[in-house]
């Protein structure tokens, strides 16, 4: 299989969607219940592609990739939406089948590795307990299975090291058993929150540099949750932005950074400093996302916004711009104000 | 402003112990500094950048006396502060304050943001009970912060609004050094842009000399007047922020400066990249040599053997690497030949 080119500028239709996340809507319960904490989410990631979900902290970008693995915590509830994976609705199939999908064709990989790995349980049982669950491997044939896997993500001495603890290694390589874990049930998509925020840049090169060999080899798909603009623009073919529990943008990566059709897009890429205008002032954002439950009507951005009309209280629909690009600002859908770094 | 070194520091050297033995006799040792110089002069910002376990804050706490060197010394305006105690310990603080990465640990939840700030004025009796409000809101106004906030307390305030009253606090005193030790790593991107830009705005106003320590090569080039680059312990290169930023010589910055993604697809593609084999080795246990040679994608044997000091290699930098041996000894016979022809 060959992972899709880097290309930009097509549209990524449903039809051809591995995942299509539609009209996700999640509420927090319990406690004061808050509606809306993610409302009406809506993207896909086609087969072999990379698609980055970016957003400042607070935005949503972990609940939406929570509900795709199905570890919502349990105060938050789906109200609404649909969760489509290779034609089934992870929201409504059944018990059986999610533990089908979950570790096998959908993989998980998260920042703090230590926080997923069993502290108590050797690599190599961890990565072969995939291999025995989705494949149903007798424990010789898993374990030399664990063993190849931790060979292709790069350890070495890797019949050695499947009888350690993950403690006994360093944050990179525990990010590569879990990165092993994660393809050890041959997904089609991993889902990654953040694998190399807890990293050095050196390690972090290392790792994106794994992740694609890994999509090129098996024809991976790729959601990965990340603040690093960097990142996106190494890694990612199209880019999802998330504020306050609304995707306000979606394009291919480079129409994201030459042309961000939302003024939410347009300033976090204006507070990247920049090498040519060192020391002098980044452009901000004033104030911060709002705490969940005070989020105003219409256009969420609107309190932080520089071309905030009266129009902005309204509902703003997600409109296309352009082949695969869609904004939920109204100003820029209205053809008020022109996509671009100005924005 | 002059070019006089505010801050001055000479082969800051600083071990840790790893294990004792039965007896609680200290046997193994992790070298966390070894042989650093730093200069610092007001007005400017020297940056420190390097991968975790580099040395960076343990650098930053030896120069804010917050921790005692092995060997080397400290100078503050030109007053040798490395054995400072007592009274000469609380005028350093006066003149050298430090920011911290964790503005949440750094902030005591017991006490209002107002108190917070003034306290450093309270403790050096600069000002009594009854002028603590108004001078605390002062001071939040200078990191535009709402003066109202003096009576709330810490948790009420979010990430990049406490890392302001860090600075507020740590401006109390009118210090001529701020030493930030990643002061934007735990806050969000547009967070971190605002951070940067106070920074940069009390810069001008006060000259003061800054510190700024950070696993983030982007934050410290967009600071930095000039760049120290560590690893393992050690300095392997200095010089203007620009060229070590632009033209690294060492192959470390080179490999440090290749893996940070640049926010351009376009640009970011077709870059070069020269990704570096393996961890960092254990600190404790450095290879022999150079240090980054076990890692280092254009090592030589005799890389194995000799251990490169940090010499000047011309416009105002220095670089630890055999490779960059700059200028070569002139022999006497040829320099006799050089008169001669003259
Ligand atoms: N278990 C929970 N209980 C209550 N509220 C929650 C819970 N988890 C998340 N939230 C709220 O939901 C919103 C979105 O959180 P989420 O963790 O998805 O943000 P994020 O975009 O991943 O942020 P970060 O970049 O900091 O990881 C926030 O307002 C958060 O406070
Ligand atoms: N208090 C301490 N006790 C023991 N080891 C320490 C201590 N502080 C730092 N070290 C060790 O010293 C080295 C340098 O650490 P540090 O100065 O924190 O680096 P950086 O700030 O660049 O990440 C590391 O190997 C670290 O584990
Ligand atoms: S001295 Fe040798 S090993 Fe060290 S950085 Fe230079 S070339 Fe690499
Ligand atoms: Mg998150
Ligand atoms: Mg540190």
């Amino acid at each position: 299989m060959t992972a899709a080119p880097l290309a930009t500028g097509t549209a990524p239709d449903t039809a051809g969607a591995l995942l299509s996340v539609r009209g996700l809507t999640l509420d927090l319960v319990g406690g004061t219940p808050q509606p809306g904490l993610v409302q009406g989410v809506e993207f896909t990631v086609p087969k072999g592609r990379s698609v980055a979900l970016i957003g400042e902290s607070g935005c949503g970008k972990t609940l939406t990739a929570m509900a795709i693995l199905g570890l919502l915590p349990r105060a938050v509830r789906v109200v609404s939406g649909e969760i489509v994976f290779a034609g089934t609705d992870l929201l409504t199939c059944g018990p059986r089948e999610l533990r089908r999908i979950r570790g096998g064709p959908v993989g998980a990989v998260f920042q703090e590795p230590m926080s997923s790995l069993n502290p108590t349980m050797t690599v190599g049982d961890q990565i072969a307990e995939a291999r025995r669950i989705h494949f149903r491997e007798g424990r010789r044939t898993a374990r030399e299975h664990a063993r190849e896997l931790l060979d292709r993500v790069g350890i070495p001495d890797a019949r050695r090291r499947l009888d350690s603890y993950p403690h006994e290694m360093s944050g990179g390589m525990q990010q590569r058993v879990m990165i092993a874990a994660a393809i050890a049930g041959e997904p089609r998509l991993v889902v990654a929150d953040e694998p190399t925020t807890a990293l050095d840049v050196t390690i972090q090169a290392e790792i994106l540099e794994l992740l694609r060999d890994l999509r090129r080899d098996l024809g991976l798909a790729v959601l990965l949750v990340t603040h690093d603009l960097g990142v996106v623009a190494d890694f990612c073919d199209e880019v999802v932005v998330m504020y306050a529990g609304h995707v306000v943008e979606r394009a291919p990566v480079r129409d994201a950074f030459r042309t961000p059709a939302h003024p939410y897009t347009s300033a976090l890429l204006g507070s990247v400093p920049r090498s040519d205008h060192a020391r002098t002032p980044l452009q901000v954002i004033g104030g911060r996302v709002p705490p969940a439950g005070s989020f105003p009507g219409g256009c969420r951005f609107q309190p932080r916004c520089r071309h905030t009309a009266p129009a902005c209280a309204e509902p703003q629909p997600d409109t296309v711009v352009g082949s695969g690009h869609h904004t939920r600002c109204g100003r820029v859908a209205a053809g008020g104000l022109q996509p671009g770094r100005e924005l | 402003m002059t070019d006089a070194p505010v801050l001055r520091a000479t082969g800051l050297t600083k071990s840790f112990p790893l294990r004792r033995s039965a007896l609680g006799r200290v046997v193994d040792r992790v070298r966390a500094v070894d042989g650093v110089d730093l200069t610092v002069t007001a007005g400017r910002t020297l940056g420190i950048v390097g991968e975790s376990g580099s040395g960076k804050t343990t650098v930053s706490r030896l120069v804010s006396r917050l921790l005692t060197v092995d060997a080397g010394t400290v100078e503050v305006d030109g007053v040798d502060v490395t054995a400072a105690r007592g009274r000469a310990l609380k005028a350093l603080r006066a003149s050298l304050q430090m920011i911290f990465q964790d503005p949440y640990g750094a902030l005591d939840p017991t006490k209002t943001v107002g108190h917070a700030v003034a306290e450093p004025l309270l403790v050096h009796g600069r000002i009594g009970r009854r002028e603590l409000t108004d001078r605390a809101a002062d001071l939040l106004s200078r990191v535009t912060l709402d003066p109202g906030l003096v009576h709330r307390y810490p948790e009420e305030l979010s990430g990049g609004q406490r890392q302001r009253v860090c600075i507020a606090r740590a401006l109390a005193l009118e210090p001529r050094i701020l030493v930030a030790d990643e002061p934007t790593s735990a806050l969000d991107l547009s967070t971190r842009s605002e951070i940067l830009n106070l920074l940069l705005r009390l810069q001008k106003e006060n000259g003061q000399a800054i510190v700024l320590v950070s696993h983030d090569f982007a934050t410290v080039r967009h600071l930095s007047h000039r760049i120290v680059v560590m690893y393992l312990g050690r300095v392997v290169e200095e010089g203007p922020a620009a060229l070590v930023a632009g033209e690294p010589l060492h192959p470390y910055t080179e490999a440090l400066l290749s893996a940070v993604p640049v926010a351009d697809p376009d640009e970011q593609r077709g870059r070069k990249r020269i990704v570096l084999h393996g961890d960092p080795p254990d600190p404790a246990r450095p290879p022999s040599g150079c240090r980054f040679r076990t890692r280092c994608p254009v090592a030589m044997d005799e890389c194995a053997r000799i251990d490169p000091p940090l010499v000047p290699v011309g416009g105002e930098r220095s670089v630890a690497c055999l490779r960059h041996p700059g200028p070569a000894p002139v022999e006497p016979a040829a320099a006799a030949a050089i008169r001669v022809a003259r």
